[in-house]
């Protein structure tokens, strides 16, 4: 039973990046189920790349690396989504702009609208600034399309690749998972109290890291999905007067003349 | 001898008929010197617009006035309307004079559209009339940069109206 639970420490320090020796009386066909070769035999189809390293933390290899050992790899259950022609980037995008308007609230309202009908969404509005999550395939269309709403006086939009931090998580979590799988087959086969306790706290701890890095990878696909555009309005329109409130003049023909007639009418 | 002076009564009738027609006629119709680099796109009897090829806007028109306001009446009206109720900006208010010496009222105001600056030029006349007054009307818009560049056309052409 002792051997069980030295191998259940060593697969879990093994899995998080400790380097403990083997232990001896540790058979070969034990040592070839460590968490992280088992995980690296379903991820990446056994490629030669990753030979090298024995465990997650340690993964850096180039993207041009990692981009051949994944297509290389057995199908993942939810292909990854990218930029054309690279089907496995994984890319955030985000934008911050500043607007000038002369009606701030009718041009919020209307970008608002825009953003709803591209199965977008408003994240937040404060007093004059907004924020907006659109889906990354319609951030260069809302781009486009914000001069419509005044004059574009600050553009700012930042690609970030993330592919690394991605497949880095995705394999963690696949790394993790497995463990947990084989710490629970070992539970099954403890028969003394001290081991059992020792397994189900070991247990414990990589289910919450676990959720921990399945809810980073939540964060990290809905950053990937939908973009983030920061609009900022402002105005050069003269300050608001008090004036007495009236919607029309009450002389017909003044009401036919002015700015507004004269873009509508001519 | 009776029948001479029938014809020649009817010719001077057909005279004065033809001048009162003349005068009913050109009373009501716009003349004016286009602004230069404007190219006029609509011209009716009580109508005139004309763009620039940079599409400043310049229009000018007639309007009835049975109430018979004068100029002083319609000129603090328009003021209290584009000031007080639609936000622009007033720059200037001056005198003018048409082309047959009338004078007018030639206000200057600011608005911002679309987030770029705006003028707007206003020029009013009040022709008075038997039954009503005419409002002659010219009204001038572009964006500031370009509102400078035909500025002195507009009002030359504004100086010419008959």
């Amino acid at each position: 039973m002792k051997r069980i639970i030295l191998i259940a420490v060593w697969v879990m320090l093994g899995g998080f990046g400790c380097q403990l020796p083997v232990p001896e009386s540790v058979s070969s066909t034990q040592r070839v189920s460590t968490p992280f070769e088992l995980s690296r035999e379903k991820t990446i189809g056994g490629l030669t790349s990753y030979d090298d390293y024995s465990s997650p933390s340690s993964i850096s290899g180039s993207k041009k690396t990692r981009y051949a050992s994944l297509e290389g790899g057995e199908p993942e259950a939810d292909p990854p989504e990218g930029e054309e022609g690279h089907p496995n980037r994984k890319v955030i995008y985000t934008g911050k702009f500043t607007v000038l308007s002369p009606n701030i609230e009718d041009s919020i309202d209307k970008l608002i609208e825009y953003v709803s009908s591209l199965k977008g969404h408003l994240s937040l509005r404060r007093d004059s600034m907004i924020v907006c999550r659109v889906p990354a395939k319609s951030f260069q269309e809302v781009v486009k399309a914000l001069p419509r709403y005044g004059q574009l006086l600050k553009k700012e939009i930042q690609a970030s690749d993330v592919t690394r931090n991605y497949f880095d998580l995705e394999l963690r979590i696949n790394t993790a998972e497995k463990a947990l799988e084989r710490l629970v087959e070992l539970l099954k086969k403890a028969e003394k109290v001290e081991d059992i306790l020792k397994i189900e706290k070991e247990i414990h701890r990589l289910t919450e890291s676990l959720e921990r890095m399945k809810g980073e990878m939540r964060h990290l696909q809905d950053q990937i999905a939908l973009s983030t555009l920061t609009i900022e309005f402002r105005t050069n329109a003269p300050p608001p007067r008090h004036h007495r409130h009236r919607t029309q003049s009450p002389f017909p023909w003044i009401r036919r003349v002015g700015i507004q007639s004269l873009l509508e009418e001519f | 001898m009776r029948k001479y002076q029938i014809q020649k009564s009817w010719g001077c009738i057909q005279k004065v008929l033809l001048g009162v027609m003349s005068v009913f006629w050109f009373s009501g119709c716009l003349t004016i010197d286009p602004p230069k680099h404007f190219l006029i796109v609509q011209e009716e009897l009580d109508q005139i617009k004309a763009l620039s090829s940079d599409e400043a806007r310049f229009w000018v028109r007639e309007f009835k006035d049975a109430n018979q306001g004068d100029l002083a009446f319609w000129s603090e009206a328009i003021q209290e309307e584009f000031v007080k109720n639609r936000g622009y900006l007033s720059i200037s208010e001056e005198k003018i004079q048409d082309g047959t010496g009338r004078e007018g009222t030639l206000l200057t105001f600011e608005s911002t559209l679309n987030g770029v600056p705006h003028r707007y030029l206003f020029a009013m006349f009040v022709i008075p009339g038997w039954s009503a007054n005419t409002i002659r009307v010219a009204e001038y818009l572009a964006p500031v940069e370009i509102y400078e560049k035909y500025e002195v056309s507009i009002e030359q052409s504004i100086r010419s109206l008959r």
